[in-house]
């Protein structure tokens, strides 16, 4: 087995009591692992992104705007740089950081909601993840809006699955581009010269395709994207952010310190302040810069082409391994879910971690209305990213064999 | 066999608590036979490293590996205070020599 990864606590299995590495005995900080859990945060992380996330840890606090050090690099000013030349838009403010997708939707979906200021109707399909749902179902009980979820047949949507449902009140649609669970990236071009036709404010959840799947937002017909840090952009948990195109269409829902402005009674209208509220991330978002710089340095179509001969071994060889099922046979994205006949998704996801080191997700994966339809009881979740190799796809295929071999 | 530490690593929504058991000695085959008196058991002995779990229909679900000596138990709502007493009961009174013979339990 590769044994590559190696810096891999066995904290589990050691009980320790306090947050302290040095309680940790050293032979279990070296206990190597294959990591295929990248759609819910890639693991590892490049050099550069540790660098400067360990670089600005180590430093005085020094944001723009908040202290008195003025010759310290802004590495706020350029990540949003960074990242809005990654995304197309050629205008860096109108990309705002957050503490990740969640957060980015909830500001979004709330704004958008309380600049409307009357009940409307959203659009939105089984597909998406709770991070849209679930703000969506809380207006919903507000009474600030009906809701209309799209049941899918499939892995894709279709724009005139959107129109069909399109009233004269409609005013939000919510897509994810790709599919946390099934691999499929929706063609968002397409559903999105279908939304503007109906005058819908149009929300893209990137999510799971910024960083390994080519997408510019800011050339595509879309009002606001939704991108997080600690995926493929290769950042830390706890950053992320969005890109919008008309903020006039979405409130603030916080307000507080920006930094500038302070004699200001209210929230700046100001770009990117009008969203950015509060002492920011900035180790997070310094690392998420370094990040997204990877990734443009590697190439998202190198990393594409890398991630779907990796996916096509795989989907191949459990789809020749007796007793698996797979969601989706042909994934776009490199996210792969299946279940072993006779056996509890978690039992498998436990045997592969605690047998084989391979780390993978098991259940619902946040996502449940899409459970609905292809397996209720959840399944077992491969994510690879661009850090994975062939030799981890084969060992993997060794354990899933073995496994699936023992149930028969 | 002793439980050394216990961690209580989740409660989920449904009521149910999952703990995990640090024990004194590994687990064997011929203690999951012995789980075997009290419930469901499964096994995959096939794989490298074998894997068991079992079950007590309402009361909890174990799982692990047999040669480690980690246990990882789901007790359910409805008999919780119970469930708990019965597993460290029934684990309490294995011992290597325990064998599969009867037991008394409370």
């Amino acid at each position: 087995m590769n044994r590559r990864n190696s810096a891999f606590p066995k904290i589990l299995n050691n009980f320790p009591d306090k947050f302290t590495i040095e309680n940790i005995p050293g032979d279990l900080l070296t206990d190597p692992c294959i990591y295929m859990n990248n759609a819910a945060t890639t693991w590892p992380k490049p050099p550069e992104v540790l660098k400067v996330a360990s670089f600005v840890f180590s430093s005085p606090f020094y944001e723009h705007g908040r202290t008195t050090v003025h010759d310290a690099p802004d590495y706020i000013g350029l990540a949003r740089e960074s990242v809005a030349d990654f995304l197309g838009v050629s205008r860096p403010e109108h990309i705002i950081f957050t503490s990740g997708a969640t957060d980015s939707l909830n500001l979004l979906i709330h704004g958008f909601a309380s600049h409307v200021n009357r009940p409307f109707h959203a659009i939105t399909t089984d597909l998406e993840h709770n991070s849209v749902l679930r703000p969506l179902r809380t207006l919903e009980q507000e009474g600030k809006c009906s809701l209309s979820i799209i049941r899918t047949s499939g892995p894709y949507v279709k724009p005139e699955e959107i129109l069909d449902l399109v009233r004269d009140d409609t005013a939000l649609v919510v897509i994810g581009h790709g599919s946390n669970v099934l691999g499929s990236v929706q063609n968002i071009e397409a559903i999105g010269t279908a939304v503007q036709h109906s005058g819908a404010f149009f929300l893209v959840d990137g999510a799971q395709t910024t960083g390994q799947y080519p997408a510019e937002p800011g050339r595509l017909p879309v009002d606001a994207f939704v991108f997080t840090g600690h995926k493929s952009l290769f950042g830390l948990p706890g950053t992320g952010g969005f890109y919008i195109k008309y903020p006039e269409l979405v409130d603030p829902i916080r307000q507080g310190g920006t930094g500038v402005d302070s004699a200001g009674k209210f929230q700046p209208d100001e770009m990117p302040i009008k969203y950015e509220a509060g002492t920011p991330n900035y180790p997070g978002i310094a690392a998420l810069g370094a990040g997204t710089e990877f990734v443009r340095r590697k190439g998202v179509d190198t990393i594409l082409s890398q991630s779907r001969m990796m996916t096509s071994y795989l989907v191949t060889a459990l789809g020749d391994t007796e007793g698996v099922r797979l969601y989706n046979p042909s994934p776009d994205l490199p996210v792969i879910t299946f279940s072993v006949d006779g056996m509890d998704s978690e039992d498998i996801g436990f045997i592969l971690w605690k047998a084989y080191r391979i780390v993978v997700r098991t259940g619902l994966h946040c996502s449940p209305l899409v459970h609905e339809r292809i397996n209720a009881a959840g399944g077992i979740r491969i994510s690879l990213s661009c850090m994975n190799t062939m030799d981890d796809c084969e060992n993997v295929m060794t354990a899933i064999r073995e496994i699936a071999a023992s149930v028969r | 066999m002793q439980i050394l530490k216990t961690n209580m690593f989740k409660r989920c929504v449904d009521g149910t608590v999952l703990k995990e058991y640090l024990v004194d000695t590994e687990v064997t085959r011929e203690l999951v036979s012995y789980f075997g008196e009290f419930g469901t058991v499964k096994i995959l002995g096939n794989l490298k490293q074998p894997f068991f779990s079992f079950s007590k229909k309402d009361y909890f679900n174990v799982k692990g590996m047999v040669g480690d000596q980690v246990l990882y138990v789901r007790y359910h709502e409805a008999h919780r205070e119970e469930s708990f007493e019965l597993f460290t009961t029934i684990l309490g009174q294995w011992t290597p020599d325990t064998g599969t013979g009867p037991v008394l339990l409370p």
